[in-house]
């Protein structure tokens, strides 16, 4: 694990020459999957640097304080209130994702039924499942999505933070998807597949999507040519044991309370 | 001389923020010097991605509009719009509003 968790931690500079970002469309990581997991809510990263990197993904704040939104440069917190609010670049988050998005491609969806087949129409159609994606969906839609409460020390493994989880049936909406899909060897670094947060249009309701449907949209899709990794400088992060496979955790974390792992 | 007041939470990191501006805006600057209009585009890109956040929404505007350009194959409306973006940020006086204490004297 570590020795993989190791060989990740290298930027990985793919050939990307005539993607729309070019070589510097890499997807920038804040700290790592498995130390979230293991209960790393540390403030370790700046909402500045975040912006500086990207536009566009996802991720949480400091004290694990709901799911994070980054969407046309602004970066919005969806707490475990649901009350969606636009956060200062002055915020702090102990993991996230970001990206420039540029899209390369669209990938029209005729229906998607739920975020399963949603994830399977795009797994079947995106050029190689070995590279990072970001993923932006716009338009009418069904969601049901949740957020986390905010955590005091010592902290909890995430995997118990979510059986406390809001879940927010927010029904018909307008609004935006923001995801990623990372290649299978990014497992330990990063969710392994797909990952979907929702902002609704009008800016008040969102989260982590737990499941969504919708019918004539299109998948703007941006092909990231590389990881770039970053590590906590300070907090809990070196003294955690981030060793072993947490793939049962992730399963946990990511899925709709009382469904089957 | 234009003056802004942002949000007093972001004193802490605006001159890094500025400092990026600088940066990016002296690449800027370079590329549409050169005629890469792809490179300028990028750099157009990231402008428009970043300005609302620190209440500067003509950073945002001037990204949007070199990023236009620069698809439109426009370089002297690029090279223009950065130049504008360049003295914007150059002239640039951010103002810290505070709140005086009510028993302050």
């Amino acid at each position: 694990m570590r020795k993989g968790l190791l060989a990740v931690l290298l930027t990985l500079a793919l050939a990307a020459t005539s993607w729309a970002g070019g070589r510097d469309d890499r997807l920038y990581q804040a700290s790592v999957l498995s130390a979230l997991l293991a209960g790393d809510y540390a403030g370790s990263f700046g909402g500045d640097e975040l912006l500086a990197h990207g536009d566009f993904g996802l991720g949480t704040f400091e004290n694990l304080d709901g799911e994070m939104v980054v969407l046309d440069g602004t970066i919005w917190q969806v707490p475990a209130s649901g009350q969606v609010r636009r956060m200062s670049p002055a915020v702090k988050s102990p993991f996230a994702c970001v990206a420039f998005f540029q899209p390369d491609l669209r990938l029209p969806v005729a229906s998607a039924a739920s975020l399963d087949d949603l994830d399977r129409q795009l797994d079947a159609a995106l050029p190689t499942l070995n590279r990072f994606y970001a993923l932006r969906v716009e338009g009418r839609m069904r969601v049901t999505a949740r957020s986390v409460p905010r955590q005091d020390k010592p902290w909890r493994p995430l995997a118990q933070v979510v059986k406390e989880q809001s879940v927010f049936d927010l029904g018909e909406v307008e609004g935006t998807l923001v995801g990623l899909r990372c290649p299978a060897f990014a497992a330990g670094v990063n969710v392994p597949g797909y990952h979907w947060h929702f902002l609704s249009k009008d800016r008040s309701r969102g989260g982590h999507v737990l499941d969504c449907s919708f019918s004539g949209l299109a998948v703007a899709v941006d092909r990231l040519s590389g990881l770039d990794l970053r590590l906590p400088r300070s907090g809990p992060f070196d003294g955690l044991d981030l060793a072993g496979d947490r793939s049962d955790q992730v399963k946990a974390v990511e899925k709709k309370p009382g469904a089957a792992q | 001389m234009t003056r802004v007041f942002p949000d007093p939470a972001l004193a802490g990191i605006m001159p890094g923020y500025l400092d990026l501006r600088r940066r990016e805006g002296a690449e800027l600057l370079a590329a549409a010097g050169r005629g890469d209009l792809d490179a300028a585009r990028l750099l157009g890109h990231r402008m428009k991605g970043t300005g609302a956040s620190y209440g500067l929404p003509e950073i945002t505007r001037l990204g949007r509009d070199i990023e236009a350009a620069a698809l439109a194959g426009d370089g002297g409306r690029v090279l223009a719009l950065a130049r504008e973006a360049s003295d914007y940020v150059e002239d640039l006086e951010v103002v810290w509003r505070t709140t005086l204490r009510e028993d302050a004297p």
